[in-house]
């Protein structure tokens, strides 16, 4: 290929043939250049005289509150098909996509987790500039629209309003994206399928989403899951609630341990240093003590376990409760498994839409569950690990195949993804654990599962102070550490008993996900402190 | 024993010394007479072997009470090893089993069933599995059927039927304290009842009538059918229930309940006087099918009242 403006000197060398193509192409450049300079010509001529759109699209002055433009009826995007042939309306979304070709723009209006088509094409209102600005607007901006709302024929696939498009009357930009994202809303948002080897395999890795957690949260799936999780804790407010529960909020700043002592993070505190809560556990027990019947509380926890899995964050959300009964704690373990039931059946009836958004993202099986929840002694689970061929002891505690395995065989004798182990050794649990009254080698504890992950464990307490001494002795617990604790069953106790889930945790198990950094907002684990 | 007569003439047989000498067999308490034996018994006028044959009688009189109880003690052994082999048999019989299931045919009725798996039924609202609750009640005092409901997440709620027939499934009516078989019974939107019993073999039962079978093989002795006569009659008629209860319209139940009402005819129940597991499958296949029991002749509706007072359905 032989470049404009080539050197002179090589011209002498140069065939006549070679020659002939040089001036063939000098032409053809002049040519452009002069079709260019034209086109500039009847642009520009065009911005002075034809542009009536002018006023009508434009980048918005920053809004500072100076206007209230009450006149402009603004309308979800879900609740556009109300508004079909029915005069104007104003609408505020992000730019999703957009597309230009010729005299018309297509761009898709993003709104949470709706979208729709907008269309700007040249017309009597819309001047060529307008369609041009349109254009132009980068991805993810904010922008207000003044639209039509217009049915159309063949449905748009690609969006989640299908039924309908917008024909804009004026287009503002509020707020702009940078024109370079650190990562595509499409890519982020692309569904899971490991088994089609012929979908576009681009895919955002897990750091390169949390370390741009705004952009990554604004994907269909991300919008579902967090209010899925506001779902969750909803719920178990609401269903203890009504069961008679008090909410309490308890310190999250704590003097000493509060279980064991390993896993505790350790902060300054003036001139001494205290620590983070591990679980709000003692102070549940002690407004049982203080005679507050029934309570719960929702409120961080911290972990300091170096553990970099699937499923341990060092900060979560814990939901806990604690409940005091007449003689037996069945009582207390049926109200829990039914809170459970109820908060399945809730997000079951209540939030099918934003399963559906995960599912869409995430290919998973629905949760299922049985009513009233499925109640296995330790030792049948024991029994039915054996009769699988697992050698386990009586006394020792699940390791975690054997507890997913255990998961899988419930599943496939029971098809249920949520059930109770009762009845754990005593040996494999804290000291506070009362024994069982008949057999000395049970306690009165309980793990619960979903889909094979432990996410509760709890027991009746100990609410009897020499009792207490009695046990922590025989654990080897030194008695000064826990003085304190032992201390409020002084006073009289009722016999209690309780546990505590982690959000976040019951979510991903929910859902199925797979990590647990996608049902937190900003996880915290032992590498990520930010954002 | 038959008498042989002789077709040689007597005379003295010298028994060649080169081969062994073989103790007679009938006369085998007698040790020292190695002769013929044949020719003893018979009736020969041989005075020689008229006195040995006397020689015999006596010895045979003297040794007579010993060798009764020898007799009788090799009777003890012989019955002994007949036992034996009995055991060996019905050991073969269970390890064959299909079902893997311990053949009890040697326990009397009402004593604990042990080392039955539990159960888990998984049933549809919509198809009430009303046999589980009749043969409760037929063997509430003989076994033991502990059964205890739960609703899956795929049955957003349960109808009025269904929540009866849960309370009355799961009442604890029998007077056998330990449990025979303890029953998991699950709602579930599924298209057949299924019984799954262990989850490392899952290998489910499908079909209302199937779980009448397996409980008929593991309950009581008096409703085990496979080593009857009825054997077949019966499972013909579990079969005749298994079509009943797919029939979408009245007009196709009706040839299934003609020939129901053919076998039955002017018995008291289906297999003669005696109730057994097809009563209770056709009477539940009825409770289930309203538009069969609009059908039925003036015969089979007095079996219906009769098998209706036992089985509580």
């Amino acid at each position: 290929m032989v470049a404009d403006g080539e050197p002179v000197e090589t011209a002498e060398q140069q065939s006549k043939k070679a020659a002939k193509k040089q001036a063939k192409e000098a032409a053809k450049a002049a040519k452009k250049a002069e079709h260019k300079e034209a086109a500039k010509k009847d642009q520009e001529s065009n911005v002075e005289a034809e542009d009536y759109s002018a006023g009508k699209y434009g980048i918005a002055k920053l809004i500072q509150s100076a206007e209230t433009h009450s006149d402009r009826k603004f309308v979800k995007v879900s609740d556009l098909s109300q508004f079909i042939n029915k005069g104007t309306v104003w609408v505020r979304g992000r730019v999703h996509t957009s597309r230009s070709k010729g005299k018309q723009c297509f761009l898709i209006l993003r709104q949470q987790s709706s979208t729709v088509q907008c269309v700007i094409a040249v017309g009597d209102e819309v001047s060529k500039q307008m369609v041009k600005f349109s254009g132009s607007i980068s991805k993810e901006s904010v922008i207000d629209v003044h639209v039509k709302v217009v049915p159309v024929s063949s449905s748009i696939e690609s969006c989640t309003e299908q039924k309908l498009e917008l024909y804009v009357c004026e287009i503002y930009v509020i707020s702009a994206a940078k024109p370079q994202l650190p990562l595509q809303i499409e890519d982020a948002s692309r569904p899971e399928n490991l088994d089609d080897p012929e979908s576009l395999n681009i895919r955002v890795n897990q750091d390169t989403r949390l370390d741009n957690r705004v952009l990554d949260l604004r994907t269909p799936a991300n919008q579902a899951i967090f209010r899925l999780e506001a779902g969750v804790c909803k719920l178990f407010r609401d269903i203890l609630t009504e069961k008679g529960f008090t909410e309490i909020h308890t310190p999250k700043i704590i003097p000493a341990p509060s279980e064991g002592g390993a896993n505790v993070f350790t902060v300054s505190y003036f001139k001494d240093s205290v620590y983070l809560a591990q679980s709000p556990q003692l102070y549940k027990q002690m407004a049982i003590a203080a005679d507050f019947d029934k309570v719960f509380t929702v409120g961080a926890v911290f972990r300091a376990e170096d553990s970099n899995t699937h499923r341990h964050l060092t900060e979560f959300v814990g939901l806990d409760l604690e409940m005091s009964f007449k003689y037996h704690y069945h009582e207390v373990l049926h109200v829990i498994g039914d809170t459970f039931t109820a908060i399945f059946k809730g997000l079951r009836d209540n939030y099918s839409k934003e399963i559906a958004a995960v599912g869409q993202q995430f290919k998973v099986d629905a949760f299922k569950f049985l009513e009233p929840p499925l109640i296995l002694k330790f030792s049948e689970g024991v029994a039915m690990l054996r009769e699988a061929g697992v050698e386990t002891g009586d006394e020792e505690d699940l390791s975690t195949p054997n507890e997913k395995l255990l998961g899988r065989l419930v599943k496939a004798k029971y098809d249920t993804d949520f059930y109770i182990l009762d009845k754990f050794p005593l040996a494999i649990r804290p000291f506070y654990t009362m024994p069982d009254p008949n057999n000395k080698m049970y306690s009165n504890s309980y793990d619960m599962f979903m889909r094979g992950e432990e996410i509760l464990s709890g027991a009746q307490r100990i609410h009897d102070a020499d009792f207490l001494i009695e046990r922590a002795k025989h654990h080897g617990v030194d008695l000064q550490k826990i003085a304190s604790y032992i201390e409020a069953f002084r006073f009289g106790c009722p016999p209690h008993a309780g546990g505590g889930i982690g959000m976040e945790r019951v979510v991903m198990l929910y859902l199925g996900l797979d990590n647990i950094r996608k049902t937190s907002m900003f996880p915290r684990d032992p590498k990520r402190t930010t954002p | 024993m038959y008498e042989l007569k002789t077709l040689l003439p007597a005379f003295d047989i010298t028994v060649p010394k080169c081969m062994y000498a073989m103790k007679s067999l009938a006369l085998k308490r007698d040790g020292g007479t190695p002769e013929v034996s044949g020719s003893s018994i018979c009736s020969s006028t041989d005075p020689i072997l008229q006195s040995i044959r006397r020689q015999i009688d006596m010895v045979l009189k003297a040794e007579n009470a010993s060798a009764m109880t020898k007799l009788e003690e090799r009777q003890e052994v012989v019955i002994k090893q007949l036992h034996e082999l009995r055991n060996q048999l019905q050991s073969m019989r269970s390890s064959l089993n299909v079902c893997g299931k311990t053949i009890q045919h040697t326990q009397p009725r009402g004593e604990v069933y042990e080392s039955l798996p539990d159960i888990v039924i998984n049933a549809h609202p919509k198809f009430i599995p009303y046999a589980l609750l009749a043969i409760k009640n037929i063997w509430k005092d003989v076994f033991n059927i502990d059964v205890k409901c739960y609703s899956h997440s795929t049955i957003v709620s349960l109808d009025q039927e269904a929540i009866e027939f849960q309370k009355q499934i799961t009442a604890n009516n029998s007077s056998v304290k330990s449990p025979g078989i303890k029953v998991t019974l699950i709602w579930k939107n599924t298209e057949h009842t299924e019984m799954i019993s262990s989850p490392t073999m899952y290998v489910p039962i499908y079909g209302e009538v199937n779980i009448i079978r397996y409980l008929a093989r593991v309950g009581p002795q008096d409703y085990r059918y496979e080593d009857t006569t009825y054997s077949n009659d019966i499972d013909v008629i579990l079969d005749i229930c298994y079509q009943l209860l797919r029939c979408q319209t009245a007009k196709s139940m009706q040839p299934l309940l003609r020939s129901l009402n053919n076998r039955l005819q002017k018995q008291k129940y289906f297999t003669g006087d005696q109730l057994s597991i097809a009563d209770v499958a056709v009477c539940s296949s009825i409770r289930r099918m309203p538009a069969a029991a609009k059908n039925l002749t003036e015969n089979m509706n007095k079996w219906l009242t009769r098998v209706k007072q036992v089985t509580l359905i």
